[in-house]
């Protein structure tokens, strides 16, 4: 049984992007995807089963930081922020963290010349599958 | 893939395409004054991160950058408070069009644009943004916002300002701006003897053994003739608030997690103090009572399911900010004891009870059960009796933390604006009244230093104090770090509670309304700095021991290396070093990940860790001189910093791997960690690697046939990229097989019969694991610079260096010798030997030609070995530059362990020095730091008791002279003493002690000099060959006049020319032991006044040697400063014509 997993992300693109890498992951099944803080917290009641919440911080309508102190109080998936910042320590990533995100992980990036799964890299697969497992 | 490629890139095009209309947009609004600005650049902020979020993911690195920077100008005005002035509006007007021409062209060609057109672009924003982020000085700040069209001319006049202005924004009444220390020890002033450190017990890293616990400046006399009431510290503001807390690693691991679950209250009670937690968490208890209240209007018979899944879901929202009773109360619902209706009605009574208690807020139902709680009364209330309730009663339910007994009669239902307002006020109060404890803190931790150290019952009442008077808020954390004062032992531990409690405290300032605290109050977050920055000297000493000592191993270590970045972190921040102070972050959240993942730190890893520690050091140490400190270097750090993420997880065998197989261009940067081992493991499996292109579009078939194939037995695909060859979208896919070439291509035919869809393009020879390694490490800057930076690996590259320049040396002597033979002469000569009839005059002639074009050559190549050799030693000079360090480094901390040492033993001392601007070699001051502190130690714990030490050094020839004298009783050398002079001795050294006549003791140590390149004469003497430096040379001496001395049996005098004589004096190797030398060949030394002749067999030339020291059995020879590899890869002694002049 695949862990169920939401995508809030303002970005189509960025949105596009990470359920293509999650379909490179037989563990990880994509079933929600939200544009904002306000339209995943919406989303909320439909999918009580979630295991994991992959969020974006900057976001219009609610931010990334809001929804998730809604989302750890009213849902058991475990909440993985997606910072641009490269390197931690950044006062966003910090305050994640501070309200309790249960990680914080570089959005993905590279190069156009090779394919998603070796973009995203390993580092969101291992956050993603400790976080679960963790549960 | 292709597919999602195609529709990704078209996204790109899309959503790139709506953000740059929002960022039009926005921009219009606010060009026009419409609306609410805020709202304006809170839209065109996200507009042009998303752009960038985009362009990054799809690897548009020019296109990224301008975005970037565009985006920290908007972050600016957005965060910072920078006013939206004309000047900003316009270029990002500019930025606007420029993105959008580059998603034009970017979205048709599917690669990055080029940078030149954008560049001046660029510029202007990073300029802007370094302007008003205070980065770019602050006159300049300042003209720009009066006016912006003086910038050119500000910039002019201040084109470079110094990076501590850089890190160090605007605040003209700042004191640090212009004396930083001295600001930092006026605060301490103010603070009496408070924040402080101590002496040294035992060691944050456990394995640490040398004592280097020590204090900075705080004892200082005037610091402690400070007044003894606190007063305000004049510490400024920076312009970035770091996070209240420091992270911890950047993702949650799963041994972390559970060892939360122990106490999962303590981390997450905090998070109520959020507001918006707190309004969150409200409504959920508004609404699930609500539930509960008309559940309960229905009469259930049993308990609704419906009511007991609402009460799960407060529960689970309840136990997640750490409200554990109010989880336990909840689940009463399911728990079957009694009438639905009865536990109903009981369960809402009390979750009314919890929410005033918690939140704050109650209403007259049941303001008779409430105990105190969350808005606590300054003082508990005597115990009441419970009011007359409804069946069954509730029972008195405890506050968060040592709840006083509810008051009686209860308090007036206070409204959430209220409750706030008197939270406020009463945290306020905890603050003011707690900044009077931090002196008693202090004055406590201080103790460790000295005989009087404090009892465990004198903690533990210290902790009691501040636990009474943080409990009654519910500051469970605070509460916690109180009780690890009293369980302090030491110093260290002590010390490290000490870091906690203020760190707790400073957590709960941080969600205080901005003003809430008085200005003059000395915050925790004032504290915290300040305490950081005196401590700052004694951090890094800790930090570099650690480093040296554990290499970043052992869970003690990693516990140590963390408080020890926080305190740096502090004092990063009370100096307004932002970017100090991220990178301090980063090391600990990059050590942290590595930790996690149980490996060993990549050696870049504590590269860069010991970088930030030199260079942390020049930089305070320069504030403490009162100078502009160079930060450039930290940048530099913290850009590697961030690339060494990416290296951590394998960056570095990705790059091996490139090297080894020689991957073709298209593959660079491509191999992730998982393919990196898929490729180690085919390449130790011996199998062949090809790179296969696949046109996979059209035909299913093969498709899934080759996809097959690279699944089966015979395959391993290792990774692929995407080629795209006018509209068609191919791959080129990295694959190691089994399959011999010729094997390898009949399965491909069979795959692809018309061998156009699926080929080999290129097969990969697998080159040697060290000439790729050295490749790789030749090919990367950012290596070489960080290997540079310090340590073992810039000592490895300087010897590679010192060995191709001993190799080139060697070729251009035999260049040389043929440039200077007469190879005609040698033929003629050849041919009279022979039978062979002499030349004649045209074979000469055009032999003769043949010749003269031959040597021509050759000496062109002399020349251009000559030069080559020149840059050789250049190179040498400056690597050996890099890895050198100014004496203050070491002299500093010793300062501060010479006052440690004196309060461990009961009395105090200081340390004077002079010489600390000499140049030295890491390797060196790793030694003398041992030998200095050994040399500390032995005097305070004897019976000496100096008070004042006095240190000289200086480089003199070929060594470093060191003189430590003190004023205290001279003792003679015992067996620590001894044993010391026999480690000095072992490393070539000497030292020795004498007795001051005024009183005192002076100790010279002298260590020969390393790592330094020597100019030297390579002399031969038997089968011996040593290196004279040139600069003691002072001339060469061939003759036989020498003269006997009769008193002194084996010695002579070598009679020069101008009739003076020197003392032949031969070198230790058993040869000319009565100083004759058969061929009259002497090397005459000087050092100071004494000259000697010194009788050599022949003379081998000039050399720029490496200069190493002595190890092993060598270490014991004498007159010898090190070794070097000589030409042809010999072995020179070098010798120390100090030390042979004086014996």
């Amino acid at each position: 049984m695949p862990y169920k997993v939401m995508i809030v992300d303002d970005a189509a693109m960025m949105r596009l992007y990470i359920s293509s890498f999650l379909k490179t992951l037989p563990d990880f099944k994509m079933v929600a995807q939200a544009a904002n803080g306000q339209d995943a917290l919406d989303k909320l009641s439909d999918h009580e089963d979630l295991d994991l919440i992959l969020l974006d911080i900057e976001m219009p309508v609610m931010d990334g930081l809001e929804f998730l102190r809604h989302a750890k109080l009213k849902t058991r998936a475990k909440i993985c922020m997606l910072s641009s910042v490269t390197v931690s320590g950044s006062p966003l990533a910090a305050k994640a963290r501070e309200l309790g995100a249960d990680g914080v992980v570089t959005k993905p990036s590279g190069t156009v010349s090779h394919d998603l799964e070796e973009r995203v890299g390993d580092e969101l697969r291992r956050v993603m599958r400790s976080l679960v497992e963790a549960a | 893939m292709n597919d999602e490629m195609d529709e990704i890139w078209e996204l790109y095009a899309d959503d790139g395409a709506q953000a740059l209309d929002a960022m039009e947009e926005a921009l219009e609004s606010l060009q026009d004054g419409e609306g609410d600005p805020k709202d304006h650049i809170g839209a065109l902020f996200r507009a042009v991160h998303t752009f960038k979020g985009n362009s990054r993911v799809l690897g548009l690195a020019t296109v990224e950058s301008r975005a970037h920077v565009g985006e920290d100008l908007i972050g600016l005005v957005r965060d910072q408070g920078v006013p939206l002035n004309a000047e900003i509006l316009d270029i990002l007007m500019l930025t606007g069009d420029t993105l959008r021409g580059m998603l034009d062209e970017t979205a048709a060609t599917r690669a990055d644009v080029d940078p030149g057109p954008s560049e001046k672009l660029h510029e202007d924003l990073k300029r802007m943004v370094a302007k008003y982020s205070g980065e770019g000085g602050e006159e300049e700040a300042a003209a720009s916002t009066e006016d912006a069209a003086t910038e050119a001319a500000t910039d002019e006049e201040d084109p470079a300002p110094a990076e501590v202005e850089a890190e160090a924004p605007a605040a003209p009444a700042a004191p640090a701006a212009d004396d930083p220390m001295a600001s930092m020890f006026a605060a301490l002033d103010d603070l009496g003897d408070a924040p402080t450190n101590y002496g040294d017990d035992d060691d944050l890293f456990g394995e640490m053994e040398d004592g280097s616990d020590a204090p900075a400046e705080d004892e200082e006399p005037e610091a402690a003739a400070a007044p003894a009431e606190p007063e305000p510290a004049p510490e400024p503001e920076p312009v970035v608030e770091a996070a209240p807390e420091p992270a911890p690693a950047e993702e949650a691991p799963a041994e972390e997690a559970a060892a939360d679950d122990a106490s999962p209250s303590e981390a997450a009670k905090r998070l109520l103090e959020d507001k918006v937690y707190h309004k969150i968490y409200s409504d959920m208890v508004a609404e699930t009572l609500e539930h509960f209240e008309k559940s309960l209007a229905d009469a259930p018979g049993d308990m609704p399911a419906d009511t007991i899944k609402k009460g799960d879901g407060l529960a689970y929202a309840a136990k997640q900010l750490g409200l554990d009773d109010w989880v336990a109360e909840i689940d009463k619902l399911k728990a079957g004891e009694g009438s639905a209706t009865d536990v109903l009605t009981q369960v809402i009574k009390r979750i009314k009870q919890l929410r005033k208690r918690d939140l704050g807020i109650g209403g007259d139902d049941v303001e008779d059960d409430a105990p105190a709680a969350a808005p606590a009364p300054a003082e508990p209330a005597p115990a009441a009796e419970a009011p007359a309730e409804p069946a069954p009663a509730p029972e008195p339910i405890p506050a968060p933390a040592a709840a006083p007994a509810p008051a009686a009669p209860a308090p007036a239902p206070v409204a959430p604006a209220a409750a706030a307002a008197t939270d406020k006020d009463s945290t306020t109060k905890v603050l003011s009244d707690l900044s009077d404890m931090f002196k008693r803190v202090s004055e406590t931790g201080m103790r460790f230093g000295g005989a009087n150290k404090p009892t465990g019952k004198e903690l533990d009442e210290l902790s009691q104090s501040i636990i009474k008077m943080v409990e009654e808020q519910g500051y469970v954390r605070v509460t916690r770090a109180a009780e690890l004062i009293a369980m302090a032992t030491t110093a260290t531990s002590f010390r490290a509670a000490e870091l906690q409690f203020y760190e707790e405290l400073a957590a709960v300032e941080a969600v205080l309304p901005q003003g809430a605290v008085p200005e003059d109050l000395l915050t925790p977050t004032k504290l915290l700095r300040i305490w950081g920055a005196d401590n700052i000297f004694d951090t890094l000493t800790e930090l570099r021991t650690g480093l040296e000592e554990n290499n970043g191993q052992g869970e003690t270590w990693f516990v140590g290396f963390d408080g020890l970045m926080r305190r740096a972190f502090h004092a990063c921040n009370y100096f307004r070093m932002e970017t100090a102070a991220q990178l301090t972050m980063a090391l600990i959240d990059l050590f942290a990940r590595v930790r996690v993942d149980g490996v060993k730190p990549d050696v870049i890893l504590i590269q860069i860790a010991r970088g930030f520690v030199d260079t942390m050091e020049l930089v305070f140490d320069a504030l403490d001189q009162g100078d502009n400190p160079d930060t450039s270097k930290i940048e530099k750090l913290f850009e590697e910093a961030s690339t060494v993420c990416f290296l951590a997880s394998g960056m570095v065998t990705a790059k091996s791997i490139e090297q080894r197989l020689g991957l073709p261009k298209e593959f660079h940067r491509v191999l992730s960690p998982d393919s990196v081992k898929k490729a180690q493991s085919a390449i130790e499996a011996g199998l062949n690697f090809h790179v296969i292109r696949a046109d996979l579009n059209d035909d299913e078939d093969i498709a899934q046939a080759f996809l097959d194939w690279v699944s089966s037995k015979q395959a391993r695909m290792i990774t692929n990229v995407t080629v795209f060859q006018d509209d068609i979208t191919l791959f080129d896919f990295l694959v190691a097989t089994t399959l011999p070439d010729d094997h390898l291509h009949e399965t491909l035919i069979q795959i692809d019969p018309s061998s156009t869809k699926l080929f080999s393009t290129m097969r990969l020879e697998v080159q040697e694991e060290e000439g790729a390694t050295q490749q790789a490490a030749s090919d990367d800057p950012i290596d070489f610079n960080v290997a540079m930076g310090s340590g073992g690996d810039g000592l490895r590259l300087l010897e590679t260096i010192g060995e191709i320049s001993s190799g080139q040396a060697m070729v251009q002597e035999m260049v040389r010798q043929m440039a200077m033979s007469d190879l005609m002469q040698e033929i003629e000569m050849s041919i009279q030997h022979s039978d062979a009839p002499p030349l004649n005059a045209r074979h000469r002639t055009i032999l003769r030609d043949v010749m003269d074009n031959h040597m021509g050559r050759l000496q062109q190549l002399a020349e251009a070995e000559t030069q080559l050799a020149s840059q050789l030693g250049q190179l040498q000079e400056e690597s050996v530059a890099m890895r050198s360090r100014p004496a203050n480094v070491l002299l500093k901390p010793l300062a501060s362990f010479v006052e440690t040492m004196a309060r461990k033993h009961g009395g105090s001392a200081r340390l004077s020095a002079a010489g600390g601007e000499a140049m030295l070699d890491q390797t060196m001051i790793t030694d003398l730091r041992h030998f200095l502190k050994a040399l500390v130690t032995l005097r305070m714990e004897s019976d000496a008791k100096p008070a004042k030490f006095h240190i000289s050094l200086a480089n003199e020839d070929d060594r470093v002279v060191v003189d430590l004298s003190d004023d205290g009783a001279f003792i003679e050398g015992n067996a620590d003493f001894a044993k010391l002079v026999e480690d000095v001795k072992s490393k070539g050294g000497a030292l020795k002690t004498t007795s001051i006549p005024k009183g005192g003791q002076r100790f010279h140590l002298s260590l020969p000099l390393h790592m330094i390149v020597l100019d030297g004469m390579v002399v031969r003497v038997g089968d011996v060959r040593y290196v004279l430096p040139i600069e003691s040379i002072q001339r060469i001496h061939q003759g036989k006049d020498v003269v006997p001395v009769v008193a002194a049996r084996n010695m002579a005098m070598l009679r020069l020319d101008d009739g003076d004589l020197i003392k032949i004096q031969p070198l230790s190797n058993g040869k000319f032991k009565n100083g004759d030398s058969p061929d009259g060949l002497y090397v005459i030394v000087r050092y100071n006044d004494i000259r000697r002749a010194i009788p050599v067999d022949e003379l081998l030339g000039q050399q720029l040697v490496l200069l190493r020291p002595l190890r092993g059995v060598l270490s014991g020879m004498r007159d010898l400063s090190g070794i070097a590899i000589l030409t042809g890869g010999d072995v020179g002694m070098v010798l120390s014509v100090s030390s042979f002049a004086s014996a």
